[in-house]
């Protein structure tokens, strides 16, 4: 009984108790966040990049692109793992914005439209055609919970499109003057960024006008890149909807055109041309390409970094038929089929290595935080040394000294531990705002998009991270206290009541 | 005035009413390079219900053979004998339990936990003693019986109170309660009077003799004053490392 009594009387009176609770707090939380934080932007790095592309990415290191996609998605998607496949056409070029600005950009184009959003982000990153109306769906509070699932259903069924959203009309008053009919001009969908600031609040602004801008977009011929003189497309579009794939780079430089168009401006259209053979015209066709073919893949394989490689490879096989067929393999710059994280190997693997010098550090940093205990509660032992050969005057035997230190390490840690895990939990689920306000108040900026990538600080903590951090800080406590604690136990009560 | 006798006693047979007998203890202290023996050989036997008084200079090895006595610390030679049983043949938790049920102790600097106010330094020992849930379960009696021990010192009035908030001959009271809860059949008291003014002592010195005859409590006290000794039944005096009885 005295154990539990002392215990609690000392963790009540001793401010020494407090001070080692707030470094275990302190501790814990800090680790919590830190770990919530990098490990949140690590994994939402690795799941951004696998919607960006796709699961499996069949592409080629040359501008150009390759052609006979149609055969290869046909295979590719007889294979069992395989959800859809679309191809892409992927350019860069010069975009004027409204005349208002220009802007270097990537120029990006999906064909099948309709199975796009089975492979990447782009279809549930537009935020007219996708977001606003799951938003609205979301808080209608007429329908019930089968009513909202069906109406998602059927507008994920529904897919993306460049249609244009407002009437003729509205197009021709707001681009007069010209001499061709406005609202015959295609769509396009801008990288959010490109086109919408975030506001003070951190949220995006879409102001009224949007979709009544234009974009003039010039592309070079990628049939031509070679030559000395690359031919270059120029074509107007309406802005329709604008794109947020969270991927801050992506976002501020990527445009989305329609897949036919862009394959048109970008020279990688099927030609037909007559060619001299043997003093004869033969008509001849000048086969379709594109840049690349993403790869949509089921669950279980999808998550299993072993089973991907299994359908990457059944992939490449196919390509490699389809090469041999037209007799095109065996160049130096072959078509090849990469998993999502081959592709982004290089960031991957350096965020990779970031992370394990983060657990280093904060290895060093749990072992500073073991010491701190460790001192306190040596300090605890010699100034309660009087008290020990009291406790032990009364009969209380080694083991019961030792208990009531190792009892209050291990009350102090998981307190500590518990408080910490609270106050990591209260900075990680506010810490955008708390940054938002830092940025405010006092003018600093340490999550800057650029560096980052993401817009928004990781705000999720996980339950492993959580486990082994607050566990940790236990653990420490009670390690800390422990050879206190034992020396405690030794000290002879006659000594320990000379102790001054 | 008494006057102590020339030759230290020899070892006596051992007699059923003895409850604590020592023989030939020894103890030697290092001090630096230098070793100081403080008990030489000491003989003693203590019978139940005494009041026995242990006199000598400040520094010549009371409480040290006080504190052997009482199982808190060990001899280097010779060999202490409570109720027939020898004292270092038990185990560390043996002597705990010793301490804890049969022996209470008094110390000159009272040696009150801080953090705990009167009732619960009083309830110190039968909470070494029992498990939570014994405790808990006995609780309401063992208030009652620290509350009749405190009442019985005259602290009725001070069951909340912290060690800082009492004078010394209230700590000292508090001491003593602590030592009689577990109703110890040997009182060890350490210069109890070491620390207070002389009114205050001789209040503390009263308790210790009402207990001694009302309740016939055995009491080992040890003091550097005569006048305090020679309350006691019978005194004896600690020089070079040997007891000589004193003659009254």
């Amino acid at each position: 009984m005295y154990k539990l009594h002392l215990i609690l009387k000392y963790l009540r009176k001793r401010r020494i108790a407090w001070v080692s609770l707030a470094a275990v707090t302190l501790c814990t939380a800090m680790v919590l966040v830190v770990i919530s934080v990098m490990g949140g932007w690590v994994n939402m790095f690795l799941k951004t990049s696998q919607e960006l592309e796709g699961d499996i990415i069949i592409t080629r290191m040359s501008d150009t692109g390759f052609a006979h996609y149609d055969e290869i998605m046909d295979q590719v998607r007889k294979l069992p793992q395989v959800t859809a496949a679309v191809p892409a056409i992927i350019t860069f070029g010069l975009a004027n914005f409204d005349g208002q600005y220009r802007d270097k950009v990537e120029v990006r184009a999906y064909g099948d439209l309709d199975q796009v959003g089975k492979v990447n982000s782009f279809f549930k990153g537009l935020y007219r055609q996708y977001q606003e109306p799951m938003e609205e769906i979301d808080q209608d509070t007429s329908l019930s919970a089968a009513e909202k699932a069906k109406r998602k259903a059927e507008l994920i069924d529904k897919g993306p499109s460049f249609d244009k959203p407002l009437d003729a009309e509205t197009y021709k008053e707001y681009l007069p003057g010209k001499n061709i009919d406005a609202s015959t001009l295609p769509g396009c969908i801008p990288g959010t960024r490109l086109i919408i600031l975030p506001g003070a609040d951190g949220k995006m602004n879409r102001g009224p006008g949007i979709y009544t801008d234009w974009v003039q977009l010039t592309v070079g011929d990628l049939r031509s890149v070679e030559s000395v003189t690359p031919s270059l497309a120029t074509s107007t579009y309406w802005i329709i909807d604008d794109c947020k794939t969270n991927f801050f780079p992506v976002d501020q430089t990527t445009i989305y055109v329609p897949f036919d168009k862009l394959q048109r401006d970008a020279g990688m259209a099927a030609e037909n041309y007559m060619e001299k053979v043997d003093g004869q015209l033969v008509p001849h066709v000048d086969p379709a390409r594109v840049s690349e073919i993403e790869v949509g893949v089921a669950e279980p394989a999808k998550s299993s970094a072993k089973d991907l490689a299994a359908v990457c490879a059944a992939i490449q096989k196919i390509v490699d038929d389809v090469q041999s067929k037209y007799e095109l393999s065996g160049t130096s710059d072959p078509v090849e089929a990469q998993t999502w994280d081959q592709k982004q190997a290089q960031y991957t693997g350096a965020i990779l290595h970031e992370e394990v010098l983060l657990v280093f550090l904060f290895g060093i940093v749990s072992v500073v935080a073991f010491f701190l205990i460790f001192c306190v509660f040596y300090m605890i032992v010699a100034e309660k040394t009087r008290d020990i050969g009291i406790i032990k005057s009364v009969g209380a035997s080694n083991m019961g000294v030792a208990e009531i230190f190792l009892g209050y390490g291990l009350t102090i840690g998981v307190l500590g531990g518990g408080a910490g895990f609270l106050l990591a939990y209260l900075v990680v689920h506010n810490i955008n705002q708390i940054h938002a306000w830092l940025g405010r108040e006092l003018g600093i900026v340490i999550w800057d998009p650029r560096t980052y990538i993401f817009e928004t600080i990781p705000n999720v903590m996980q339950a492993r991270d959580i486990a082994w951090i607050v566990s940790v800080a236990i653990l420490s406590a009670v390690l800390g206290a422990m050879i206190p604690a034992i020396r405690a136990a030794r000290l002879n009560p006659v000594e320990a009541f000379r102790w001054e | 005035m008494s006057q102590a006798t020339s030759q230290p006693p020899a070892a006596a047979p051992a007699k059923a009413s003895d409850i604590l007998r020592a023989v030939g203890l020894a103890r030697t202290f290092r001090m630096g390079d230098s070793r100081v023996q403080v008990l030489k050989g000491l003989n003693l036997s203590v019978r139940e219900g005494e009041f026995l008084a242990i006199e000598g200079r400040s520094g010549c090895g009371k409480s040290t053979l006080l504190h052997i006595l009482g199982a808190l610390d060990s001899c280097d030679a010779g060999e202490v004998f409570y109720d027939g049983r020898n004292l270092a043949a038990l185990s560390g938790a043996a002597r705990g339990k010793l301490r804890n049920t049969q022996f209470g102790f008094v110390f000159q600097f009272y040696h009150l936990l801080p953090e705990l106010n009167v009732l619960e330094n009083t309830l110190l020992g039968p909470m070494v003693e029992l498990s939570v849930l014994s405790y808990f379960s006995k609780r309401r009696e063992l208030k009652r019986r620290a509350a009749e021990v405190l009442s019985w010192l005259g602290l009725d009035a001070r069951l909340k109170h912290r060690p800082s908030q009492l004078s010394g001959g209230e700590r000292q009271r508090v001491a003593i309660a602590r030592a009689l809860m577990n109703r110890p059949r040997v009182l060890f008291a350490d210069e109890p009077t070491g620390n207070l003014d002389s009114e205050t002592g001789r209040q503390i010195m009263s308790v210790l003799e009402r207990l001694h005859k009302e309740q016939n409590q055995t009491v080992i006290m040890v003091t550097h004053d005569r006048s305090l000794a020679t309350r006691a039944d019978r005194i004896m005096v600690l020089r070079d490392g040997a007891l000589y009885p004193v003659e009254r």
